[in-house]
């Protein structure tokens, strides 16, 4: 593993000012379940590699919460994945925020694994990660992308960013883009819509950072679900994973908010879906419009990434029918 | 939730008046679900002692240089930087590495020559892990980039390019040739073809041999004596490489075994790691620690990916019956050259009774990893395909596929059962037996519907249930064999054997085979981990043989052990007017055969004209001072008691073992994700006697689980481009879980093995191909789509599914 200087930041200034000063030699840690792994498979060119890295556990007071402030659910980004899972409060009205976190992994990284680490954990693409390096992507300092002429199965169905095709494959995610969450750092906002970055992951500059994740209550009688396929049942990325908010749940539709995730280098809210369920009710029929409305712009690069488009649509009618 | 339960064949359960194996005593702690593992506790605590955790001081860790690329030579290495770098006390290249050490051309330690992404240029030592990896970094080599070839296919194509000689075909064993199937397929009602391809573009080969436990080794030279502390399930051949590399006596390297993280068939000694280890121990004079990198766990040599590519033909008439079957197999042979393809067949000469068969291998060298020992030597691959071409032939004349396999599996047994082989006695054939066992207790007869007829239709969701069974012969191997009993003198005793238990409970075993032959109470036997200072060789665990050769060495040394006990007793009058062949043990006690027998461990007192006598009070008189040892007839008292075995297969005739094992399974596969579930698994093995009950019922879930992976998505991936693997981790390749374990009922078939002890034989294997198939079986009984290939993955399903 590479070695590296260990700081702890006492508070959100602190680490704020340390990250500013140590610039792209510092890397954040959290539950330290992906940064750790970056460490040790040297899978980035060693000059990428972080000499330090600054831990957010020791950020007084605690990043670690879940509260309820008027009508917004304020999740602290160091709130470990497990706890969302299980909390009565996210359960009541954000109930796919919960269904997303459990599934997440194994229960080991859900207790070490916080929600900020998830929204901002790096790609997955077998190629950007193997050990020292040996492909030099785009996407790890070096040029092109080997994936598109070679083993892309888990790649983008929707087009790459930066010549990158790898997706983002976290189940948290979409969940925020479909609750319209708001993601709080240390110098300000973002709405999920404009956080995530289909190449840098995310849209954060230099020395900042997530602090809080706030999400609004959803309107009374929407339907909200989260759904995810993989190859196994626990320990898996998602191979395709789907958000719901539809409003209302029962009878005529007037919102709906259906994001596909671990199919496009971000998560993908699809309009397209959300025209072809405004106006009707959920059926089976419906359903299966919206689904095949979701992936109407899909373009796998070939027959090997196919199946994520057949699969998303099946994730959408899943969820709208769950 | 998983159950397990025995079932006494009454057909098999057959009389062999030629074995001296079988003990017909009212058995205690054999077949006994409640006994406690060896080390369970330690276990347990997690206080066992693995390789990895030795340390001594002055400890110094080496790491190894890979190469990046498929087929490359160095044409410059530069290690002044590493060398530099404080902390680093050896750098070894190919230019200084001595030759013992790098044996022979394609096994090179270190190598200018680079046949695989996984071989090794450049060693390094530092006084901390992290340094020697940072020193790694350092080592500047360049590289001339050569052709390289990935798969069988490719290899064994006319004008392909050649890695080795003047040919990339490794050498081709005679073909296994039975009637005239040309002319049965001609004559037969339908005629099945399956090409079954093992290489698929998503995915390289099949469910790796890469244990959870890397490969570790720590040795250490001091007092001109060198110790290996190994991982490995061949700690002989650890000790016998050691010292070829260092030029040593043998006696003068110890292989110390520490707890085992299990094997999975082939954890082999000869990684380049060890050797270089011990050389940078013997002239550094440090021990020196070296811990297998995870691109190195998967690409090893042994590592067990099969890849195999079979053409095969199956002729079947309208009762059922089969005429003939062909298959023509290509295995990958890797760098070094495998035997994948001879192996990846043999099974289908016991697998059904046809007259017809012909079957050829061919391996080729390759650039990838060399095919290996996937549990089931080789068979799993070639039997998958099989066993889907018995359901494609059952499908052809629309006979239910459990009554196939009644009709056709092979059901010979004892001498001359396989015609290959005429003077080898294959023991026990449970067959039909343990195939009706399996449909009475899966439900299949009330579950099965019909050919694609799902069993049940939830939404998108289809479920569906297929079987399969799996017949492959075992054992002829003849390797030594050796197991020492010591007798203590307060009535326990230790049983050494020089077999490593891998995980699988040979330990375990080998005690209760030591309790009831000794016919002394289970928990007063300890089975200590292995150290070969300890033993003699014994054949490292692998092909289920463990129970039936190092069992049977057991069994001779627990009689050796026993008739020394009896003389003692003889010379110390505890019985006169006796012979020790007239005495036997039982419940804790000696007794004269020509009276009763004890029958509780609290007998009381002995009937008139029986004599009992405490094995502890003998025991005791091996070190009672007041015991002076006369001489008793012929007898002289020699000492403390070690009873020795020693048993090599050979001295016994050909012999193999028929392993068999039937599965169904149930699975739930959406169609509009392509997702499988495997919801249920019943299974059946035809285990010869269940000496180790709980670990048979182990070994029989941990394959089911190994095979959940094979049929659904536990691939290694390539680049095509490149050759490098893509997913050599566990975080990136994808064994089972425990969330993907569906419910299981395992069931014993029990039989007596002719030449196993007390009628055991070795099962760990068989479980693999029909678990596998069982599910690729239930997958097309659900959802209407056959696999051609590994891995039925959500885009295999959906594609054949049209979507
Ligand atoms: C084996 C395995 C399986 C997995 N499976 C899944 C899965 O099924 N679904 C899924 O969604 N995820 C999965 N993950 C990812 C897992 O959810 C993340 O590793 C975890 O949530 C990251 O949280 P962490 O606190 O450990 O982050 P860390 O590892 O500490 O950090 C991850 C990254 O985020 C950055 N970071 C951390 N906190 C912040 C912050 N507050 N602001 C800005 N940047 C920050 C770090 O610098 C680092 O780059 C898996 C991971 C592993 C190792
Ligand atoms: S998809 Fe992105 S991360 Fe993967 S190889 Fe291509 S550029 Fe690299």
């Amino acid at each position: 593993m590479k070695t590296f200087t260990h700081i702890n930041a006492t508070s959100i200034a602190d680490a704020g000012a340390k990250l500013t000063q140590y610039g792209s030699s510092a890397k954040l840690i959290a539950g330290g379940t992906d940064l750790i792994r970056l460490l040790k498979t040297r899978c980035l060119p060693d000059a990428s590699l972080p000499q330090y890295i600054i831990n957010l556990k020791t950020i007084t007071p605690t990043l670690d919460y879940i509260k309820v402030d008027g009508t917004t659910l304020k999740i602290g980004a160091l709130t470990r994945l497990h706890d969302i899972a299980f909390s009565t409060t996210v359960l009541g009205s954000w109930s796919s925020l919960s269904q997303a976190a459990r599934v997440v992994s194994s229960w080991p990284i859900r207790q070490m694994g916080t929600i900020g680490g998830n929204i901002c954990c790096q790609k997955q693409c077998w190629y950007y990660r193997s050990t020292w390096n040996k492909f030099q992507c785009v996407l790890n300092g070096g040029t092109g992308c080997p994936a598109v002429a070679g083993n892309h199965r888990y790649e983008s169905v929707f087009g790459p960013t930066n010549g990158c095709y790898s997706v983002n494959p976290n189940d948290i995610s979409p969940v925020l883009l479909a609750l319209s969450a708001t993601i709080v750092t240390n110098k300000g906002s973002y709405t999920a819509d404009k956080f995530f970055d289909g190449f840098k992951i995310t849209n954060l500059g230099a020395g900042e950072f997530v602090t809080e994740i706030d999400i609004p209550t959803p309107a009374a009688g929407s339907k909200q679900a989260f759904v995810k396929a993989s190859e196994r049942r626990a320990v898996d990325f998602a191979s395709a994973n789907c958000a719901i908010l539809v409003t209302p749940g029962t009878g005529t539709i007037t919102a709906a908010r259906i994001v596909l995730g671990a199919v496009a280098t971000v998560p993908y809210l699809s309009a397209e879906a959300a025209t072809a369920l405004i106006g009707k009710s959920i059926s089976a029929d419906t359903a299966a419009a919206a689904g095949a409305a979701a992936v109407s712009k899909a373009s796998p690069i070939s027959a090997l990434n196919k199946y994520k488009v057949a699969m998303a649509s099946g994730l959408v009618q899943r969820a709208l029918l769950s | 939730m998983y159950e397990s339960f025995n079932i006494i064949d009454p057909v098999t359960k057959e009389n062999y008046p030629q074995s001296i194996y079988h003990n017909v005593k009212n058995l205690q702690w054999v077949a006994n679900p409640k006994i406690l593992r060896q080390g369970a506790g330690a276990r347990v605590m997690g206080n066992e002692i693995y390789s990895n955790d030795i340390l001594m001081t002055n400890l110094v860790y080496l790491k190894l240089k890979r190469a990046p690329y498929s087929h490359a030579t160095v044409t410059s290495i530069d290690v002044t930087k590493a060398k530099a770098l404080p902390g680093v006390i050896g750098v070894l290249t190919y230019n200084d590495v001595p030759n013992l050490i790098n044996a022979a051309p394609y096994f090179y330690c270190i190598s200018k020559d680079v046949w695989n992404s996984t071989e090794c240029v450049a060693a390094v030592v530092a006084t901390e892990e992290d340094i020697a990896e940072q020193a790694l970094a350092l080592i500047d080599v360049k590289y001339t980039v050569l052709p390289f070839v990935l798969h069988q296919d490719d290899a064994l194509k006319a004008g392909a390019y050649i890695l080795h000689g003047s040919t990339n075909e490794v050498g081709t064993a005679a073909p296994i040739n039975r009637g005239d199937v040309n002319a049965a397929f001609a004559k037969s009602d339908n005629v099945i073809n399956l090409d079954w391809r093992n290489v698929t573009k998503p995915f390289f080969g099949v469910h790796p041999v890469a244990s959870v436990e890397q490969e570790s080794f720590t040795c250490n030279w001091e007092n001109e004596r060198m110790s290996v502390w190994s991982s490995t399930q061949s700690p002989w051949g650890s000790l016998r490489s050691v010292a070829a590399a260092l030029n040593l006596p043998y006696s003068k390297v110890a292989a110390l075994n520490c707890r085992m993280g299990t094997g999975f068939g082939n954890k082999g000694s000869d990684g380049a790691g060890v050797k270089i280890a011990a050389y940078f121990s013997y002239t550094l004079h440090r021990p020196v620690k070296w811990y297998q990198d995870m691109d190195g766990h998967f690409g090893m040599n042994s590592s067990a990916w099969t890849c195999q590519n079979h053409v095969m033909k199956m002729g079947v008439n309208k009762d059922g019956t089969i005429t003939a079957m062909s298959d023509v197999c290509q295995g990958n042979g890797g760098y070094r050259g495998n035997a994948a393809a001879q192996s990846g067949i043999a099974p289908f000469a016991v697998r059904i009774k046809t007259a017809n068969m012909y079957l050829e291998g061919h391996d080729a060298y390759t650039c990838s990893q060399g095919a290996g020992i996937p549990r089931c030597v080789q068979h799993v691959q070639g039997s998958v395909a099989f066993s889907v071409l018995m359901d494609m032939a059952a499908e052809s004349i629309a006979m239910d596929p459990a009554d196939f396999l009644v009709k056709n599996t092979y059901d010979k047994a004892g001498v001359g059962a396989q015609p290959e082989f005429p003077t080898y006695d294959v023991g026990c054939n449970s067959a039909p037996g343990y195939i009706n066992d399996l449909i009475a207790l899966s439900g299949w007869k009330s579950k099965w519907k019909g050919w694609k007829t799902p069993t049940a239709v939830n939404g998108p969701k289809k479920s569906g249930i297929g079987i399969s069974v799996h017949n492959c012969s075992h054992g002829s191997l003849s390797n030594p064999e050796s197991a020492t009993i010591m007798l203590e003198p307060d009535g326990s005793c230790r049983c050494v054997t020089g077999s490593q238990d891998m995980g699988q409970g040979w330990r375990t075993a080998a005690a209760i085979m030591t309790a009831e032959e000794m016919g002394i109470d289970y928990s007063l036997v300890t089975s200590p981990n292995f150290a070969t200072e300890n033993t003699q060789e014994s054949r490292s665990p692998g092909g289920s043989t463990v129970t039936r050769g190092t069992g049977t060495a057991v069994i001779l040394a627990c009689r050796d052990a026993k008739e020394q006990l009896f003389k003692l007793a003889i010379i110390a009058k505890k019985f006169t007017g006796v012979t020790p062949d007239q005495l036997e043990t039982a419940y804790g006690y000696i007794y004269q055969k020509s009276g009763a027998a004890p029958t509780s461990w609290t007998p009381g007192t002995a009937p008139a004209g029986s004599v009992w006598v405490k094995i502890a009070d003998v025991c005791a008189l091996m070190t009672a001072t007041a015991f002076t040892a006369p001489a008793v007839g012929t007898y002289t008292y020699g000492g403390p008691i070690i009873g020795r075995g020693s048993y090599a297969t050979g001295r016994n005739g050909n012999m193999m073992q028929l392993q068999q094992s039937g599965t169904t399974a149930e699975v739930e596969v959406d169609t509009n994700t392509g997702e499988v579930e495997v919801k249920n698994i019943v299974e059946i093995c035809a285990c010869g006697r269940n000496i180790f009950y709980q670990g048979n019922f182990n070994q029989i879930v941990g394959g089911i689980a190994f095979m959940i992976g094979h049929a659904l998505y536990s691939g290694l991936a390539k680049d095509e481009a490149t050759g490098l693997d893509l997913n050599p981790n566990y975080t990136l390749f994808k064994c089972p879980t425990s969330a993907d374990m569906p419910t299981m009922s395992v069931g014993f078939n029990e039989t007596l093995e002719p030449y196993g002890p007390f009628g055991g034989k070795g099962t760990g294997e068989p479980v693999m191909p029909s678990a596998s198939s069982s599910i690729f079986n239930a997958i097309y009984n659900a959802c209407g789509v056959r696999s051609k290939q590994a891995h039925m993955t959500p885009d295999v399903i959906l594609a054949g599914l049209g979507k």
